[in-house]
């Protein structure tokens, strides 16, 4: 009986709580569908950002034991020398996209480099901010792998990030798809079977008084009793 | 080579022959690699009498315990030789490195951190900041002075901070060689002279590991050296193994073959590198054991610099839990 709400067994009431029952049943199985989507699309990002994590590790891995070996035959002030002054700069815009109404993050970057002058544009566009003479080659190998690093790490920020804000979507959905399903369904189902119960039963003792009421009323009229 | 007579230096000289004795040998860089942790590694320089006594140096310091010492060889050379420019040209690296960090700072709107300046240099560090500051190059040496004019107007010109030191590295070069060129000594002619042609091979692998244009090349090349400029350009157009071929009447065919070698295996320049530096070893040794002359004193004073980078090595490597081998195939020949 617990799972009986607190209304008035009326016919009013059935009505009301039939509605309820049907619409309740209805968003069961929307939320349903919109759980099992989300899981799929939730699959498919997990599985890119697997890929991408373990990309991303190997290059940092080989970037660092590069920039370790680098490191071990340049002085430190040497190293900030070359470092120091950054000549590309990264600009990092973030966008939301709508997957399934979920907001997730969208990275773009532009990469910017000064401006040079069209004579000196036989050197080459690079990343290496500094001079080859005083620094060691470990450090180009370093700052190249870094470099390819990058937009993969940017991908793989994007990914997690999408991967944590659905997983709590499907966590919600869930949440909100077994409420549905273990408890308001059930409590609107056995109210409304309560109800019909109770109406009926209130039928049945109305027929009950009426024949006793028929009874009373031909006993009156005939006299049987008397006869007898 | 023809023996130089040149006394001024003997006391110098013999003050190293003792010192020199307390360099670290094979077997101390050995115990270094061997030690279990950093901090036994760092006890070793200890006992080699490596920094100031009664100084605590920590694992964490062990860079500031570096650049004291070489500070300590050269301060010692300081003070016993007679003209003390003479050495100039083994220092100005310094000089330019700190040009590159204070026009670096300045561009980007950085403070300069005294931690990234060099010394021994000619003009102390805080000076130089000052002086480019107000933009007095007067205070400079020339070749200095001009090199600095001429960073800044490319940087404003282009905005690429790449410029600034590529422009002071072949000043550097070319202030070094003119320095030494004025010692009238073989040896340090030969040696300079190696310097930049290791320089320059260095740079010609790397610009060509990294895709550049011919152009490039151009402005990396220091002028001097054994070889022209041509000669680079043609050597820039070749594949790997016909550098080496290429270069078969030079000093440095047996380093490019091998190293070349090593480039094809790993793909890094790091066995060309090491290879360079038991290069310059070689030749350092070759004066070893004269008696007169400046030149013992320079090979001591590049000597300690190598063995320097040796104790870096194997002090990164420690730190940063580099398995033994590792850190003994990177590290470079030694002196002693």
């Amino acid at each position: 009986m617990d799972n009986i709400l607190n209304v008035n067994p009326t016919r009013m009431e059935m009505t009301k709580l039939k509605k309820r029952l049907a619409v309740a049943r209805r968003g069961h199985k929307l939320l349903k569908d919109k759980r099992d989507e989300l899981m799929k699309i939730f699959l498919d990002v997990v599985r890119r950002n697997k890929e991408l994590r373990e990309q991303v590790e190997e290059l940092l891995t080989k970037a660092h034991q590069s920039f370790l070996v680098a490191r071990a035959v340049m002085s430190v002030p040497v190293v900030e020398e070359a470092l120091m002054f950054p000549k590309q700069t990264v600009e990092l815009s973030v966008e939301t996209a709508n997957l399934m109404s979920v907001t997730v993050p969208r990275f773009s970057y532009a990469t910017a480099v000064a401006q040079t002058d069209d004579a000196d544009s036989a050197l080459g566009w690079d990343i290496f901010p500094y001079g080859f003479a005083t620094t060691s080659g470990d450090l180009d190998a370093s700052m190249q792998i870094l470099a390819s690093a990058l937009p993969l790490m940017l991908e793989l920020a994007e990914s997690e990030k999408t991967a944590q804000l659905l997983a709590e979507e499907i966590e919600k959905t869930r949440r909100r798809v077994n409420a549905l399903e273990h408890v308001l369904i059930p409590q609107l189902t056995e109210t409304i079977h309560y109800i019909t119960m109770k109406l009926e039963e209130n039928e049945r003792g109305n027929i009950t008084r009426l024949m006793k009421v028929k009874d009373m009323m031909l006993e009156q009229t005939y006299r049987y009793r008397e006869r007898m | 080579m023809k023996e130089s007579t040149d006394t001024r230096y003997v006391y110098t000289i013999s003050r190293i022959r003792v010192i020199e004795q307390k360099m670290l040998s094979p077997a101390m860089l050995e115990r270094m690699i061997e030690a279990g942790t950093p901090e036994e590694a760092l006890k070793v320089l200890h006992d080699a009498g490596y920094g100031y006594a009664g100084e605590g140096y920590s694992v964490g310091d062990y860079e500031r315990l570096l650049s004291e010492e070489q500070e300590k060889v050269y301060r010692l050379l300081m003070e016993t030789v007679p003209d003390t420019r003479e050495f100039d040209f083994l220092i100005i690296k310094n000089d330019y490195h700190n040009l590159k960090v204070c026009l670096k700072a300045e561009f980007s709107d950085q403070a300069v951190e005294d931690a990234y300046l060099l010394s021994p240099s000619l003009v102390p560090g805080k000076q130089l900041m000052d002086l480019l500051r107000e933009r007095n190059f007067s205070g400079l040496p020339a070749p200095m002075a001009e090199s600095a004019a001429e960073s800044i107007e490319a940087f404003t010109k282009m905005q690429d901070p790449q410029v600034i030191d590529l422009i002071l590295d072949k000043a550097h070069y070319g202030h070094m060689l003119m320095l030494s060129d004025g010692l009238g000594s073989e040896f340090v002619s030969k040696l300079v002279n190696a310097l930049v042609d290791l320089t320059n091979l260095k740079m010609l692998l790397r610009a060509k590991l990294i895709k550049k244009p011919r152009g490039f090349l151009e402005s990396l090349l220091i002028e001097g050296g054994s070889f022209d400029k041509e000669f680079y350009h043609k050597l820039f157009e070749l594949g790997y193994d016909q550098i080496a071929s290429a270069c078969v009447d030079t000093e440095y065919y047996r380093l490019l073959t091998e190293s070349i070698n090593a480039l094809k295996l790993s793909g890094s320049l790091a066995g060309f590198e090491k290879l360079c530096d038991n290069y310059l070893v070689d030749v350092l040794k070759t004066v070893k054991y004269a008696i007169f002359g400046i030149e013992p004193l320079v090979a001591y004073y590049l000597a300690k610099e190598l063995e320097i980078k040796n104790v870096r090595i194997i002090m990164v490597g420690k730190i940063n839990g580099l398995a033994q081998y590792a850190i003994r195939e990177r590290l470079r020949e030694t002196y002693v």
